[in-house]
């Protein structure tokens, strides 16, 4: 196993809770763990576990910030356990590199399908499915939210182009 | 010394009225890699401008992403700005994006790998660099003092220093130590750019949220730095809780109190 540097153990600090748990009760072991360049376990056993948890919560709720932009009514329904029930999802979970941003949200609301049935908006889950897809098409039925605050039933309507763009539509039925 | 204001789209009907006190604007690379290229040419007819990154990652070791590079010199081609800048940072690794600015040590290892990423960036993109001071809730240990390290990375790199005074402001409170005393350190000819905007509290650590009016200690620390230094621009860097026109007026006022030193 090639020993890796401090940069690359830093960022797996700070995406991986779990590490932090180990580095926590035990540094030594957990640069072992990660096969930390020996000339770096010095700068690595000066690491705060107090102060790296704090910037690890920096970066979780830049993620949240933009989970919030993609799934919006999601958010606002969970109210108070938003911040909570990300943060157990996303101590743990990365996004995979590219994209990120969507398969992230994505992978959060298939979380919230499993652990809070009904608090996931079921037009917002149709777009992020939709989006992480290749489908061209994509016709699911749903309660539509209005500006007056309420839901009417319609139609969600996906068209993929060939450039991999798409576009969604809404019809709504009856008055 | 020129005084404006980072551009984001939720100010554009106001920065189009050319305010009074905005002499310049610094735009973010990123913002228009996916669009927008004709607004950005038509910002820069009308003000001068600066073009700054979030996402170069001058910190990763081994090569630079070089498909945000050319996006990045796309951008600059376009802005045709007097300089550019990005942060001495990491924001990827390796394995993986971060997403968000995180601290390198001040190590001559570190020295190296960032001099040599803003030297390609300066040349790629044929422009003056200046590089960033982040803040960050960690503290990391290295062989070179920080303001030793900041003084040597202008030097090797040829790049000046944008100093973020909120970011020194928040952490010389959330490390422990005198932002004067860090100042006095700091080569003056190396400081060409400031950044400034409200700090946040939360319990006992200070965060640089980027969304609170400018404090009367930092515009204090600001006109310290500008008595230091031979200051070119001083930018306010809002990006939340936008204030109404007054609000902004009264935010642009505290540059050039900036400027006066009252």
């Amino acid at each position: 196993m090639l020993a890796i540097d401090f940069i690359t153990a830093f960022g797996r600090l700070l995406r991986d809770g779990n590490l932090r748990d180990v580095f926590a009760l035990n540094p030594q072991h957990a640069g072992r763990q990660i096969y930390l360049r020996e000339s770096d376990l010095p700068a690595w056993l000066q690491l705060d576990p107090a102060d790296v948890e704090f910037q690890a919560e920096v970066l979780l709720r830049k993620r949240l910030d933009l989970v919030k932009w993609f799934a919006p009514e999601t958010c606002r329904r969970l109210d108070k356990k938003l911040w909570p029930v990300f943060r157990q999802f996303a101590r743990g979970n990365w996004p995979p590199e590219g994209g990120a941003k969507l398969s992230d949200t994505l992978l959060f609301c298939q979380h919230l399908r499993r652990q809070l049935p009904g608090a996931v908006a079921a037009s917002e889950w149709n777009r992020l499915d939709f989006a992480h897809s290749k489908r061209r098409l994509g016709l699911r039925w749903v309660q539509i939210p209005t500006a007056k605050m309420s839901t009417r039933r319609g139609l969600q309507f996906f068209i993929r182009g060939r450039s991999q763009r798409w576009w969604e539509f809404f019809l709504y039925l009856g008055v | 010394m020129m005084t404006g204001i980072g551009y984001r789209r939720e100010l554009s009907a106001w920065i189009d009225t050319r305010p009074p006190g905005i002499d310049c604007l610094e735009i973010t690379a990123e913002h228009f890699f996916h669009g927008g290229e004709e607004h950005l040419a038509g910002l820069a007819k009308q003000f001068p401008l600066f073009v700054h990154g979030l996402a170069l990652s001058l910190g990763t070791p081994g090569p630079l992403d070089q498909k945000h590079l050319t996006r990045f010199a796309r951008v600059v081609g376009v802005a045709n700005p007097e300089w550019i800048s990005d942060h001495i940072a990491f924001t990827r690794t390796v394995e993986a994006d971060l997403g968000h600015l995180n601290p390198v040590p001040p190590t001559t290892e570190m020295l190296k790998v960032i001099a040599d990423h803003a030297r390609e960036v300066s040349e790629r993109c044929r422009k003056p660099m200046l590089l960033e001071n982040i803040t960050s809730h960690v503290q990391l240990a290295g062989d070179i003092k920080e303001t030793d390290f900041l003084n040597r990375l202008c030097e090797d790199s040829g790049c000046g220093l944008l100093l973020d005074v909120t970011n020194l402001f928040i952490n010389s409170q959330n490390h422990g130590f005198d932002a004067l005393e860090w100042l006095d350190e700091i080569e003056p000819r190396h400081i060409a750019q400031l950044h400034i905007v409200g700090y946040s509290r939360s319990g006992n650590r200070y965060t640089d949220s980027h969304s609170k009016p400018i404090q009367d200690e930092l515009i204090e620390l600001a006109h310290a730095v500008v008595l230091h230094a031979p200051v070119r621009a001083i930018i306010l860097e809002r990006d939340e809780d936008f204030p109404d026109v007054v609000g902004l007026e009264k935010e642009v006022a505290k540059l050039k109190r900036i400027r006066a030193g009252n």
